[in-house]
C-alpha cells in the first residue's frame, strides 16, 4: 500500500437502545468511565473539556457537534506518535483530526460507528478557520472536509 | 523519521498534493510533481524541500532533470501509527460496549 493513510473507520453494535448509547458518548460523566479516567469541562459545542487517558495522558477535544440522538464530533491531537504524553493546548490552534461518532438504531440495538479523519491533510490555518466558521454550521465544515480529503 | 515530522510535513494542501501524485507514479520530475500547482519555481521547490527534509521524498537529479521519489519508510512509519490508532479505537468501542450492556440489568438480552 503506497498511499497516505488518513482515515480510521470501525463501528460495533450494542444491544442497547440509540438514546441510551448517544448518552453514553455524550455525556462526560459516563464518557470519563468507558473512554477516560474522568473528564474534566462540559460537551457543549464550543467548549474544550479535557480527557485523562491513563497512560496515553491528558487530551485537549474540542467539541464539535451534538445532534442528538444520531451524531457528535469533536477535533484533538490524536496519537501517541505525536504527542507521548498528552496534549492539552487548544487543538484548534495545532493540525488536529476530526473524530465523529455515528448512530443508528439497527434490530440489534445501535450501530455506532467512529470515523477520525485529517491525518494527513489538515493544514493549521484550515482548522483554525473552521473554528471561526463554526456558527455557519457543522455540515458545512464537514462537507469542506469531505472534499479536501477526497480532492 | 518520527511519524509527527511526516504528518506535519504532510499538513498542507500542495504538499500533500505533490505526496499523492508521487504515490501514484515515482519517481517523477519535479517539473511534474509541482506543474499546475499555482506557485513560483522557487516556491515549489521550497514545499518540495520540506517533504525531503522530512525525509518522504528523496531529490536525485539525472542528467538536466531532477528526479523525485518517495521513501518507502516514511509510508510505512506512517502506516503504522494509523494502525496503532485504529487498534486503540477497537478497544474503545469495545469498552463501550460493555459499559452499556453490563448496564442492561433486567432487559433480557444476554450480553
Amino acid at each position: 500500500m503506497n498511499t497516505v493513510p488518513d482515515r480510521i473507520e470501525r463501528s460495533v453494535v450494542i444491544a442497547a437502545p440509540i438514546e441510551r448509547v448517544f448518552k453514553a458518548i455524550s455525556d462526560p460523566a459516563e464518557f470519563g468511565t468507558w473512554f477516560s479516567n474522568g473528564v474534566e469541562g462540559d460537551f457543549e459545542v464550543g467548549s474544550q473539556p479535557v480527557i485523562d487517558e491513563g497512560k496515553y495522558g491528558r487530551f485537549r477535544l474540542a467539541i464539535i457537534a451534538k445532534e442528538p440522538p444520531t451524531y457528535f464530533a469533536y477535533r484533538w491531537v490524536s496519537g501517541t506518535a505525536f504527542v507521548p504524553d498528552g496534549f492539552t493546548s487548544n487543538p484548534l490552534e495545532h493540525p488536529n483530526t476530526l473524530v465523529e461518532f455515528r448512530l443508528s438504531a439497527t434490530d440489534q440495538g445501535t450501530e455506532v460507528c467512529v470515523t477520525e479523519t485529517g491525518f494527513a491533510t489538515l493544514p493549521e490555518s484550515y482548522a483554525a478557520q473552521n473554528f471561526e466558521d463554526n456558527t455557519g454550521g457543522w455540515e458545512y465544515q464537514l462537507n469542506e472536509l469531505a472534499n479536501h480529503v477526497s480532492a | 523519521m518520527s511519524a509527527p515530522t511526516l504528518f506535519r510535513a504532510l499538513g498542507d494542501p500542495l504538499r500533500y498534493t505533490m505526496v499523492e501524485r508521487l504515490s501514484t507514479e515515482s519517481p517523477m520530475t519535479v517539473g511534474r510533481v509541482t506543474e499546475g500547482l499555482d506557485l513560483t519555481r522557487q516556491g515549489a521547490r521550497r514545499q518540495l524541500q520540506v517533504l525531503v527534509d522530512a525525509g518522504l521524498v528523496v531529490l536525485e537529479p539525472k542528467g538536466r532533470e531532477v528526479y523525485a521519489h518517495l521513501e518507502p519508510e516514511a509510508l510505512s512509519a506512517m502506516h503504522q501509527m494509523v494502525e496503532e490508532l485504529t487498534r486503540r479505537w477497537d478497544r474503545r468501542l469495545d469498552a463501550l460496549r460493555r459499559h452499556l450492556e453490563d448496564d442492561q440489568t433486567g432487559s433480557g438480552k444476554p450480553a
